[in-house]
């Protein structure tokens, strides 16, 4: 037992091994998710300290990263599911022993909604427990989205759609229901191991003019936009409604990418049309299809915004009630109004709701590939940390679509 | 086959077929001859149909699609109860109060009732404060306790009303907000008359801007009132539809017409 021979202080907790994300192409995938290994303490539950991984339930097979840190190759470990198999069936190692390398992949498989671990065994296969992986499976929600192809004037949308020109192959109809399709089916990459799937349930072609965006004084092109959003034709009341727009076609200038303001944020800044319960919220997703690039972690991003996941309303701060921000870079955000610090740090550049698609031109050079190349990640952070209101992304984000309380178009 | 036998058929299946906004173009067409197909494919096995006939029949929004409606709070799935959950604001008609009342008697979790108060508010009378009252006491959940006392104002309970009056002279921020904001699912004009304070509190309460815009903006108490006034059916000479940084001379304008208003 060559690897227990420095003495341990009562207090100290010497991690080690680790888990981490399987190697995936560019982002985390639906089988190589993000593992949440910031920090090691979790106020939702104060016995757990260890990283984090969800997925939902009829996810097949999901791999993850094993890493001996501080402990030899030569020494067996195990990996164990903590109760017994009851929650997940581990695939990978077959028969619990970790192999004598640096790294390894571990494969489990859901079996029932909840909440175990993946214990790691020095030893024997019920020898000391000197790490864990904390996995909560959860059962799938399905959010329903209309995607609109939004023709503004008569004038139809450009060569490039989403971030691709149309191959010759293909027409402009073929071209941009594949666009969309793709992208959905990257950002549920993003959201499906945390329970949720958007569902694409129709593509429908919409005619905007330019009367939807209301009259001049309008003063934001986030504002004129919200407008067209609750006046479109087509628009659902039971889905999130996506508005994928030709930006230049617009009467005034976008300055976003993509814009998707929750329901209970457009209410409080009285985005609402007429200004009563029954007037129509400027809620959705609108998408600028002529911007470059366009990736399904924009889109993700975007559906973090309806989902709430970046702002209070009626959160009784005295600074604010109803605040929208970033993990980091804006003024708004909690970073300055609750006092805390938003730091351009490897985390934050880790998670779906920073604000920027690429890092290659940041400056912080050293800090631009944080897993992912030069792209933002797109973790939805799993702990609970109460002096961080912007933590607990995966579990917030996971009620907020479980009770559909201000999810799709009102 | 009669055109409406077709288009019934093609309801059907497009409904079977998970094409619901071709459905939705259907049922514009036959309107309230599209409800005995929405009652047999109610009883499908199958989530998503049960789904697409709730998305339908919110659409049509007929007394005998909102029974769909109500009966569906009673689904064993989840997704096709929260979809009737979120479908009960379309339950207008005041022939579904008993049903409705029924339902709040069966139900028992917050969100439900908190749904159903709201919306009995919307569509009741006097008649039913003395049966809301019934709930509220035994509501625990602070945010039920705060819908059903909503439900009450509307309906005109002098108690709860006035407990909303206090809310929008409460020192806390937030509190304030929300009361300016429950006064627009009151829709009583004669609030604005308890408005002074808030047009009088300059602090920030919500941000104008988007993530990532600066400067970021935000919206005072007063700003809000004064879009709240808009709501409730108040005219200026500005326009005052959406939120914004109100000048001087436009919360005098707001102030000058609170001040007119009789206190009730």
């Amino acid at each position: 037992m060559a690897d227990f021979k420095v003495k341990i202080w009562n207090n100290e907790r010497i991690y080690m091994i680790d888990f981490g994300r399987a190697p995936a192409k560019r982002h985390p995938s639906r089988q190589c998710p993000d593992i949440d290994n910031v920090g090691y303490v979790d106020e939702a539950h104060a016995m757990e300290h260890g990283p984090i991984v969800s997925a939902r339930l009829e996810q097949p097979r999901i791999d993850i990263r094993f890493y001996r840190s501080e402990i030899s190759t030569k020494t067996r470990l195990y990996a164990v599911a903590a109760d017994g198999e009851q929650t997940i069936r581990i695939i990978n190692p077959p028969k619990a022993e970790l192999p004598a390398t640096r790294e390894s992949t571990i494969s489990f498989s859901p079996i029932k909604q909840g909440r175990t671990s993946i214990n790691i065994h020095y030893y024997w296969p019920d020898g000391p427990v000197i790490g864990r992986l904390y996995v909560d499976i959860r059962r799938t929600i399905n959010i329903n989205v209309r995607a609109h192809i939004v023709s503004v004037n008569g004038q139809p949308h450009g060569n490039v759609f989403l971030g691709e020109a149309k191959p010759a192959t293909l027409t402009a109809a073929q071209h941009q229901e594949k666009r969309i399709r793709d992208l959905f089916k990257e950002a549920n990459q993003v959201f499906e191991p945390h329970g949720l799937f958007l569902n694409l349930r129709d593509i429908v072609n919409t005619a905007w003019t330019n009367a939807l965006f209301g009259a001049p004084p309008l003063p934001r092109a986030s504002m004129c936009s919200m407008r067209a959003m609750a006046h479109s034709p087509n628009r659902s009341s039971t889905r999130i409604n996506l508005y994928l727009v030709h930006g230049p076609n617009l009467p005034f200038a976008l300055n976003f990418v993509a814009l998707g303001p929750p329901i209970a944020w457009a209410i409080a800044i009285g985005a609402r049309w007429p200004n009563t319960p029954a007037g129509r919220v400027g809620s959705g997703i609108i998408v600028n299809t002529s911007a470059s690039p366009m990736t399904g972690t924009i889109l993700a991003h975007e559906f973090g915004h309806v989902f709430s996941l970046c702002s209070i309303v009626t959160a009784g701060a005295s600074a604010g009630n109803a605040l929208q921000w970033h993990t980091i870079g804006d003024t708004a955000g909690p970073g300055s109004t609750h006092g805390r610090a938003c730091r351009d740090d490897i985390i934050s550049r880790r998670r779906l709701m920073y604000p920027y698609t690429t890092l290659a031109n940041s400056n912080n050079a050293w800090r631009n590939n944080a897993g992912y190349g030069a792209n933002m990640g797109a973790m939805l952070v799993q702990r609970r940390v109460a002096r961080d209101v912007t933590f607990e992304e995966s579990k917030r984000a996971y009620n907020f679509c479980l009770l559909l309380n201000n999810l799709y178009a009102i | 086959m009669t055109t409406l036998d077709r288009l019934q058929t093609q309801l059907r299946n497009f409904i079977l077929s998970d094409q619901v906004f071709e459905a939705e173009t259907t049922l514009k067409k036959i309107g309230k001859d599209a409800v005995p197909v929405l009652r047999e494919l109610i009883k499908s096995e199958k989530v998503r149909v049960r789904s697409n006939v709730l998305e339908l029949a919110g659409q049509l929004g007929d007394i005998e699609s909102c029974s769909l409606i109500l009966r569906a709070l009673d689904d064993p799935d989840d997704e096709v109860r929260n979809l009737a959950i979120f479908q009960i604001n379309k339950c207008s008609h005041r022939e579904l109060i008993p049903d409705m009342f029924i339902a709040l008697e069966r139900h028992s979790d917050p969100r439900t009732r908190g749904t159903l108060s709201l919306q009995l508010g919307m569509i009741g009378n006097k008649d039913q404060i003395p049966l809301l009252k019934k709930y509220l006491g035994k509501a625990k959940d602070p945010e039920l306790r705060h819908q059903i006392g909503l439900a009450l104002t509307r309906l005109g309970d002098l108690e709860a009303r006035a407990a909303l009056i206090q809310r929008l002279s409460d020192g806390d921020s937030s509190v304030r907000y929300r009361a300016l904001q429950d006064c627009l699912y009151i829709q009583d004009k004669s609030l604005a008359a308890y408005f002074t304070l808030a047009l009088e509190d300059f602090r920030n309460v919500v941000q104008l801007t988007i993530p990532g815009e600066k400067p970021a903006v935000y919206a005072r108490i007063c700003d809000i009132a004064v879009t709240v006034m808009e709501g409730l059916g108040y005219k200026f000479s500005f326009t005052a539809e959406t939120v914004q940084i109100r000048s001087g001379k436009e919360l005098e304008e707001a102030k000058k017409i609170v001040s007119s208003i009789p206190r009730q």
